[in-house]
C-alpha cells in the first residue's frame, strides 16, 4: 500500500467518523471480557433498588425468552446455524467457527449499539403458534421463539389487538389473547431497548434540518436539552415536525414503559433526593417542566453520550465506560448506596441453586448406589460420595439464601419464590441432621429429594415469574424482628411437615416395591423418624402462626382475621394435632400414620401454593399457566398412594383375622 | 384406664377421650378448609360467620368451594348446596375442645416428668382459646379516619351497623341517640317476603319508627319515570350486585353500603312521613313531628373513646422510583381534656393508652380525591385480652420444647434435662438476640 | 370425617354418636323477633360530633346532582368522565387524543379533547392556530379577550366558532369547504385542555347541542370516598 492510498484511507476514515453512527462498532467489542466486567458491574436504580445493570439483563432477557442468555444463531439455541452480521454479511461466529452465546448484559449492550443485529435475534417466546397466525404472520412450530424482524409487518396489527384485548380482564382471556398482549408488550419493551441510544444517535429522526436554528448541531442533548423544552412549550408540539422522533428517543432513553422500570444510573449528590435520575427521566422531566435539569445532571448525560460517541474506537469505549462506572460507583458511594452491587453480581454469576440442584441429584444417585449391596464396600463409598456432595449442596443453598440476606439487609423470606429456597435449604438441612443421628440413609435420600425438587421448583418459579427475584418490601412488612421470628418459623414448620410427609411417601414405594416389610425393624424406624418430623413440624407450625398471629395483633390489632393464608398454617397445626391424638389414641398405627402423612403434606401444598391462588390476586392469572394443575398432580399422586394405603391396611387387618381365627 | 362403669365415670371419660379430641380437631380442621375456600365467593365476613363464629353451620357450598379451587375447569358441577343443619360449628368446637383438653390434657393425664411438657402446651392452648373468647365477646375494634388537622374521640365498626334517631337540638346542648342494632333490621329484606316490616317504639319519642325493605347493598336511584310504587320522595332503594364491576370479585363488607325505608308514625295523629335512609346518604333524613325535628340514620355503629385524637400530620414513604408504599407515619396529639400528649402512630407501631391501641391502617394523599387533604385511617381497638396470646405462646413454645426434646433425647439416649436446658437457653437466647439487634 | 372413618376404628369413637343426638337440643332459643320492638340502646355524642344538618333534600342527601354512568371497564384508567352524546362514535384513546368522537351519516364530523402539560403555548397561539386551520385570519389580544366563555369544569373557558375552508394540518389544497370549526379551550395551572369539534357547517348545527352537552359532562374523575367522615 502506498503511502497516498494510505493517507487517502484514513481520512475516508475520519470522514466516516463525522457521519455519526455510520460505522457500526465490531460484535466482538460488547463480547469483550473487560467491557463485559464493566458493564455488568454498572450500579443502576430499579423497582426501588440498587441492582447491578447485569440484574436488570437478566431480568428483561428472562421475561422475553425464558432464559439469562442468549446464542446468535437462527434457532436460538447452541447448535443452530450462526447469524450474520447486517453490516459485514459474515456469520457470527467466534474461534473456531463456533456460534455465539451472550449473557444478559452482552445481549443488552448488542441491543443497544448494534440494534441491527439484534432485530435478527430469536427472542420473543411464543408458547402458541395460532396467537402468531392470528397476526397473520408465517408460523412455525407450537412453541417456537420469533425474532423482532419477524414480528414487526405485523406490528399495526398487534398494536391494535393489544389495546382491544387488555380491556378484556386477565381471567377471560383466552390463551392467543394472553400471548398477545403478552407478545406486544414485549415487543414495545424491545423496541424501546434498541433505541436507547436514539437519543444521541438520531434524536429527531430525519429532521434535523427542521429544528431551531439555536439548537447546535450535531445535536447533543446534553448541551440543549434546555432549548428543546424551550422550543416544545412556545406551542402545540404535535405540530413540530421533529416531536414525534424526538419523543420515541426519550421514551427509549426511558428504556420501559413502566416508570418504576426506567433505566435509573446517575445518583444525585443531594442525599434528599432517594431517587436516581437517568438518561429519559431527565429528557422527559425537562421537556414536560416537571424539573430544571441541574449541571450536574446534565453532566451525567454528557459522560452517558460520550459511551455512544466513544464507539467504534474500541479501546476509547473502553475508557469511556470505565469512566462512568467509576464515577457512578463513587457518587453511589458518597450516598452510602451500591455497596452490596458487586455481592449481588458475584450471587448471580455464582448461580448458587443452579449448582446445587445438580449436586443434590448428583447425591441422589450416590444414595441410589448405596442401594446395590448393602454393607459392601460399594455401600460405604457411596455414603461418603453422597455425604459429601449433598453436604456441598446444602451448604450451597444456604450461602445462596444467606447472601441474598446480606444484598437485601433483611430476613431470608419475604416472598413466594424465597420460601421455596429457605424451605428447600431447611428440607435439606434437617434430612443431614436426621442421617448424622440416625445413620441409616434415609436422612441423606431426604436430604437429596427435597435439596434437588425445592432447587428445580425454585428455577421454575423464578423463570415463570420473569421479574428482579429480589424486592423491596411492602410497607407492612416492614419489621426486621417479626419477619426473622415468625417467618422463618412457619416455614421451618413447613419444611418439617413436607419431610414427615416424604418419609411416608418413601415407606409406601418402599412397601409397594417389596423392599420393606410392614411391622419390620425398618418399618418402624420410618415411623419413628415421621413422628419426629410431626413434632417438631407442630411445635414449628404452631409456635410460628401464632407468633404471626403476635405480630398482627401488636401491628394491626387483629390476632386472627382468617385470611387464607393464617388457615393454611391452622390447617396444617390441626393436622399434626389429629395425627398426634389419633395415634396416642391408638386409632391410627404405622400405615394409618402414614396416610395422615399424605393427608398433611397435601395440606402443606394447599398452604404453601394453593391459598395464593384462591383470592385471585395479582399472581393468579389464567388456568393453564397457573399453579393449580400442578397442586392436583400432586395430590392425585399422593391421593394414589393413599388408595394403596387404605389397601395395605385392610388386607393386613383380614390376615391379623384370619391368623386370629 | 380401666372401663368405667358408672354414668358420670362414662361421661367424663368420654370427655376426656383422645376420640373426642382427634374429632374435634378433624372437624375444625375440615371447617377451616370449608370456611377459606367459601371466603371466594361470600367474602371474609360472611363465611367467618358461617363457619368460625357459628355454633352450627346451616348449610355447605359445595360449588362454591368447588369453584374456588379452579375445579371447574376440568368438571363445572354448577350450584351444589349442602343443607347440613347439625353440623357443628367453630364456636361449639372450640367450646369441646376447651372442655376436651381441661378434662383430657389437664385432669386425667397422668402427670410425670415425661408429660410435663404435655399439661404445659394444654394448659397454655386453653388459655389461648379463652383469650379468644373474651376477644370475641368483648373486644371493640373499629376505624377512626381523620383529615389533617381534625379532631376525633370517636371510632366506628367495621361491620355493625346501626339505625340512629336524634332529636334536633339548639347547638351546644348536649346531644343523645337512640341506637337500634343491626340484628333487629337486617332481616327486614323484603325479596322474599314482600312487606315485611317492624316497629320500634321509645316513650321519649312522639312517633314509632317502621323500618322496611332493608337492602345489603344499595343505592337510591331517582324514579324518572314516577311509575314505581315504592318511591319515597321521588326516589327508589335500587338493590346493587356485590360483586366488584371491575374484576368481577365479591366486594368487602366496608364497601357495602345498606338502605332501608324509614316510615315515622305520628303517636297523636297517626300521620306517616316516609324516608330513605342510605349508608352513604351525604347527611341523615330529617322528619317533623309537631314543633320537633329528628334526624335518622343508618351507618356504622359508633364507640366513644375516653380522649380525642387530632391528626396533626401524616405521610407516606415510597421506594424510591416506583409507586410501592415504604412506610406510613402518623404525627398526632392525645386529648385528655386540657392536657395534650403528642404521639407518633406507624406501621408496626401503634400507639397505645388506656385500654386502647391505635393502629395506621390506611393513607390518603388526597390527590385520588382531588383534595390534597391527607388522610389517614386509624384502626383503633380495645381488647381486654391484647396480651394473652403471647404469654401463651410462649408457655406453648416452651411446653412442646420440652415434650419433644425430651421424646428425642430419650431416643438419642442424651441427658433429657440437659438437653431441655440447653434447648431452652439457645432459643431463648436466639429470640432475646432477634429482639435486641432487630 | 373421612381420615377416620378409612383407618381401623377403635368402638372409643363410637362413644361420640349419642353427643351428635344431642346437639340438635344443644340449639340455642333463637329470640323470635316481634313485630313491634323497644328501643333500649342510647348513646351520647361526642362534641366532636358531625353538627346537625336538618331538612336536607333528597336530591343533596344522594348526591343525585352527578349521575356519572360511564363503562367502568372502558374508562378504568381515563383520568376523566363525560356521557357521550347519542349517535356519536367514540374512537380509540390515542396518545393526543383523550377522547375522541366521529359523528354524522358518513362520520364527517369530528370532535376530540386533547390536554398538553403546561400553557402550551398559550391562549391566543392556540386560537389563531385552530383559525389559521379553517383559513380565518388571527385575532388580536383584545379580540381573543373578547371571546365568549363557557363554563367548563367549573371555570370559564374560551369558546371559539369559526367557519371557513378546513384544511386541518394538511395543505391548503386538500381543505374541505363548507365547513365549521367549534373549540374550547379551557386553561388551568398545570394542562390545557382542548375540545375541538369540525365537520360540514350543517353537521355541526345539529350538534351544537351535542357538543354543549358533551363539554358539560366532561369531568376529572374522582375516586373520593363515599363514606362521609364525622
Amino acid at each position: 500500500m502506498s503511502r497516498f492510498s494510505l493517507l487517502l484511507f484514513s481520512l475516508l476514515l475520519a470522514i466516516a467518523s463525522l457521519t455519526r453512527g455510520a460505522e457500526l462498532p465490531s460484535l466482538d467489542l460488547f463480547r469483550d471480557p473487560e467491557i463485559t466486567r464493566i458493564f455488568e458491574s454498572l450500579p443502576v436504580q430499579e423497582s426501588g433498588r440498587i441492582k447491578p445493570l447485569q440484574k436488570l439483563a437478566n431480568t428483561r432477557l428472562l421475561g422475553f425468552r425464558a432464559r439469562q442468555s442468549v446464542w446468535l444463531t437462527e434457532d436460538g439455541e447452541m447448535g443452530g446455524k450462526p447469524l450474520t452480521d447486517p453490516a459485514t454479511q459474515k456469520p457470527i461466529v467466534k474461534e473456531g467457527g463456533k456460534p455465539v452465546k451472550l449473557s444478559g448484559v452482552q445481549w443488552l449492550l448488542m441491543s443497544w449499539f448494534r440494534p441491527d443485529i439484534a432485530k435478527t435475534v430469536p427472542l420473543f417466546k411464543v408458547d402458541n403458534s395460532s396467537a402468531i397466525a392470528e397476526l397473520g404472520l408465517p408460523t412455525r412450530g407450537k412453541r417456537d421463539q420469533y425474532t423482532y424482524q419477524e414480528i414487526e409487518p405485523a406490528r399495526q396489527v398487534l398494536m391494535e389487538k393489544m389495546t382491544d384485548y387488555r380491556k378484556i380482564p386477565t381471567k377471560e382471556q383466552t390463551p392467543e389473547q394472553r400471548m398477545i398482549v403478552q407478545l406486544a408488550a414485549g415487543f414495545l419493551d424491545y423496541e424501546m431497548i434498541m433505541g436507547h441510544f436514539d437519543f444521541i444517535r438520531s434524536p429527531v429522526g430525519t429532521h434535523e434540518k427542521e429544528l431551531p436554528a439555536e439548537i447546535e448541531r450535531p445535536v447533543r442533548l446534553s448541551k440543549s436539552l434546555n432549548a428543546f423544552a424551550t422550543a416544545i412549550n412556545s406551542g402545540p408540539p404535535m405540530l413540530l415536525p421533529w416531536f414525534r422522533d424526538f419523543g420515541k428517543a426519550a421514551l427509549g432513553a426511558m428504556m420501559s414503559g413502566n416508570p418504576e422500570a426506567q433505566l435509573r444510573l446517575f445518583p444525585a449528590s443531594d442525599k434528599a433526593d432517594e431517587v436516581w435520575s437517568g438518561p429519559g427521566d431527565l429528557i422527559f422531566s425537562t421537556v414536560n417542566g416537571s424539573a430544571k435539569p441541574t449541571e450536574e445532571h446534565l453532566q451525567w448525560l454528557a459522560a452517558y453520550e460520550e459511551l455512544f460517541l466513544a464507539l467504534p474506537d474500541a479501546a476509547k469505549f473502553k475508557a469511556t465506560a470505565q469512566s462512568l462506572l467509576t464515577k457512578i460507583q463513587a457518587a453511589a458511594a458518597a450516598r452510602g448506596e451500591g455497596q452490596f452491587v458487586a455481592l449481588e453480581l458475584h450471587s448471580i454469576k455464582a448461580d448458587y441453586f443452579h449448582y446445587a440442584q445438580w449436586l443434590f441429584l448428583v447425591g441422589f444417585i450416590f444414595v441410589a448406589l448405596t442401594w446395590i449391596a448393602p454393607g459392601s464396600k460399594i455401600d460405604k463409598v457411596s455414603k461418603m460420595g453422597a455425604w459429601t456432595f449433598l453436604g456441598i449442596a446444602t451448604v450451597l443453598s444456604v450461602v445462596g439464601v444467606v447472601i441474598r440476606c446480606l444484598i437485601m439487609q433483611r430476613p431470608p423470606i419475604t416472598t413466594l419464590y424465597e420460601t421455596i429456597l429457605f424451605i428447600g435449604a431447611s428440607c435439606a438441612l434437617f434430612g443431614l441432621i436426621a442421617e448424622w443421628m440416625t445413620k441409616r440413609g434415609l436422612g441423606l435420600l431426604i436430604a437429596a429429594l427435597s435439596g434437588s425438587a425445592c432447587m428445580f421448583l425454585s428455577i421454575q418459579f423464578d423463570t415463570a415469574e420473569a421479574t428482579d427475584n429480589l424486592q423491596q418490601l411492602q410497607a407492612v412488612l416492614i419489621t426486621n424482628f417479626w419477619l426473622s421470628t415468625h417467618v422463618p418459623i412457619i416455614n421451618l414448620g413447613y419444611a418439617a411437615c413436607m419431610v414427615a410427609a416424604l418419609i411416608s411417601m418413601i415407606y409406601f414405594i418402599q412397601r409397594m416395591v417389596g423392599v420393606l416389610v410392614g411391622g419390620s425393624d425398618d418399618a418402624r424406624f420410618l415411623t419413628r423418624i415421621a413422628y419426629g418430623f410431626i413434632g417438631a413440624g407442630l411445635l414449628l407450625s404452631l409456635v410460628g402462626t401464632v407468633l404471626g398471629g403476635i405480630w398482627a395483633n401488636y401491628s394491626w390489632g387483629r390476632f386472627w382475621g382468617w385470611d387464607p393464608k393464617e388457615n393454611g398454617a391452622l390447617m396444617i397445626v390441626l393436622m399434626c394435632l389429629v395425627i398426634l391424638h389419633a395415634r396416642m389414641g391408638g386409632y391410627i398405627r404405622e400405615i394409618g400414620l402414614h396416610c395422615c402423612n399424605l393427608i398433611l403434606g397435601c395440606i402443606v401444598i394447599f398452604s404453601w401454593f394453593g391459598v395464593n391462588q384462591l383470592g385471585v390476586g395479582l399472581h393468579a392469572y389464567g388456568f393453564t399457566d397457573g399453579t393449580w394443575p400442578k397442586i392436583y398432580s400432586f395430590w392425585g399422586s399422593q391421593m394414589l398412594l393413599l388408595c394403596y394405603g387404605l389397601i395395605l391396611s385392610f388386607k393386613e387387618r383380614s390376615k391379623k383375622k384370619t391368623v386370629m381365627a | 384406664m380401666s372401663a368405667p362403669t358408672s354414668f358420670p365415670a362414662r361421661v367424663f371419660a368420654f370427655l376426656s377421650s383422645f376420640g373426642l379430641a382427634t374429632f374435634v380437631l378433624t372437624m375444625l380442621l375440615i371447617l377451616t378448609f370449608l370456611g377459606t375456600l367459601e371466603q371466594a365467593e361470600y367474602g371474609l365476613v360472611a363465611s367467618q360467620a358461617r363457619y368460625f363464629e357459628s355454633v352450627f353451620v346451616d348449610r355447605i357450598d359445595i360449588g362454591a368451594c368447588w369453584r374456588a379451587l379452579a375445579l371447574d375447569a376440568y368438571w363445572d358441577i354448577g350450584n351444589v348446596v349442602l343443607p347440613v343443619n347439625i353440623l357443628p360449628g367453630g364456636y361449639t368446637l372450640m367450646g369441646i375442645l376447651f372442655v376436651n383438653m381441661f378434662v383430657g390434657g389437664l385432669i386425667r393425664i397422668r402427670k410425670s416428668p415425661r408429660t410435663i411438657g404435655v399439661v404445659i402446651s394444654h394448659f397454655a392452648i386453653l388459655f389461648m382459646i379463652a383469650a379468644g373468647a373474651v376477644t370475641y365477646h368483648f373486644a371493640k375494634e373499629g376505624i377512626l379516619n381523620l383529615a389533617e388537622g381534625q379532631t376525633h374521640d370517636e371510632f366506628q365498626s367495621f361491620h355493625e351497623r346501626v339505625i340512629e334517631i336524634e332529636k334536633v337540638v339548639p347547638e351546644g346542648q348536649k346531644r343523645t341517640a337512640l341506637v337500634i342494632d343491626q340484628r333487629f333490621f337486617t332481616d327486614l329484606s323484603n325479596s322474599t317476603d314482600h312487606g315485611k316490616a317492624r316497629t320500634f317504639t321509645h316513650e321519649s319519642l312522639p312517633f314509632d319508627l317502621v323500618i322496611t325493605n332493608w337492602k345489603q347493598h344499595a343505592e337510591p336511584k331517582r324514579d324518572s319515570s314516577g311509575t314505581r310504587g315504592d318511591a319515597v320522595d321521588g326516589y327508589f332503594i335500587q338493590e346493587l350486585s356485590k360483586l366488584d364491576p371491575k374484576n368481577g370479585q365479591l366486594q368487602a363488607d366496608e364497601a357495602l353500603s345498606q338502605a332501608c325505608v324509614a316510615v315515622v308514625k305520628d303517636k297523636k295523629t297517626g300521620a306517616e312521613q316516609r324516608g330513605i335512609l342510605w349508608e352513604f346518604a351525604a347527611a341523615p333524613w330529617t322528619a317533623t313531628v309537631g314543633a320537633d325535628k329528628y334526624l335518622i340514620n343508618i351507618g356504622r355503629r359508633s364507640y366513644r373513646l375516653p380522649f380525642a385524637i387530632r391528626l396533626d400530620h401524616t405521610e407516606q414513604e415510597k421506594h424510591p422510583g416506583t409507586e410501592r408504599a415504604r412506610r406510613f407515619t402518623s404525627k398526632v396529639t392525645k386529648l385528655h381534656g386540657e392536657r395534650e400528649e403528642k404521639r407518633v402512630v406507624t406501621m408496626n407501631e401503634p400507639v397505645r393508652g388506656e385500654g386502647y391501641a391505635i393502629f395506621q391502617s390506611s393513607f390518603d394523599d388526597g390527590s385520588s380525591s382531588g383534595s390534597s387533604v391527607k388522610r389517614s385511617g386509624f384502626q383503633v381497638v380495645e381488647n381486654p385480652s391484647d396480651h394473652w396470646p403471647l404469654i401463651s405462646c410462649i408457655i406453648v413454645a416452651i411446653g412442646l420444647l420440652i415434650h419433644f426434646v425430651m421424646m428425642l433425647a430419650r431416643a438419642m439416649k442424651w441427658n433429657p434435662w440437659i438437653a431441655v436446658s440447653s434447648t431452652l437457653f439457645v432459643v431463648t437466647a436466639g429470640f432475646v438476640l432477634a429482639y435486641w439487634k432487630l | 370425617m373421612t381420615i377416620l372413618s378409612s383407618f381401623p376404628l377403635s368402638p372409643r369413637l363410637f362413644q361420640l354418636r349419642p353427643f351428635l343426638l344431642t346437639l340438635p337440643f344443644l340449639v340455642s332459643a333463637c329470640n323470635r323477633l316481634e313485630e313491634s320492638e323497644p328501643i333500649t340502646e342510647t348513646r351520647e355524642l361526642s362534641s366532636y360530633a358531625r353538627k346537625q344538618v336538618v331538612d336536607i333534600s333528597s336530591a343533596v342527601r344522594f348526591y343525585d346532582n352527578q349521575e356519572p354512568e360511564t363503562n367502568a371497564d372502558e374508562s378504568r384508567e381515563h383520568p376523566l368522565l363525560w356521557v357521550t352524546p347519542e349517535g356519536w362514535k367514540e374512537k380509540p384513546v390515542s396518545q393526543m387524543r383523550l377522547i375522541d368522537f366521529t359523528f354524522g351519516p358518513n362520520d364527517e364530523g369530528e370532535c376530540y379533547l386533547s390536554a398538553l402539560p403546561g400553557p402550551a403555548g398559550g391562549l391566543a397561539a392556540n386560537i389563531n392556530r385552530w383559525r389559521s386551520q379553517i383559513g380565518a385570519a388571527a385575532l388580536t389580544e383584545e379580540e381573543i379577550d373578547k371571546l365568549p366563555r363557557k363554563n367548563f369544569l367549573g371555570g370559564p373557558a374560551h369558546f371559539v366558532s369559526v367557519d371557513g375552508d378546513f384544511k386541518g394540518m394538511g395543505d391548503a389544497a386538500s381543505a374541505k369547504s363548507g365547513y365549521r370549526l367549534l373549540g374550547l379551550i379551557h386553561q388551568a395551572q398545570e394542562l390545557t385542555l382542548f375540545i375541538k369539534m369540525t365537520g360540514p357547517k350543517e353537521l355541526v348545527e345539529q350538534n351544537a347541542a351535542a357538543f354543549e352537552a358533551f363539554c358539560q359532562s366532561v369531568q376529572f374523575r374522582k375516586k373520593a370516598e363515599k363514606i362521609p367522615s364525622h
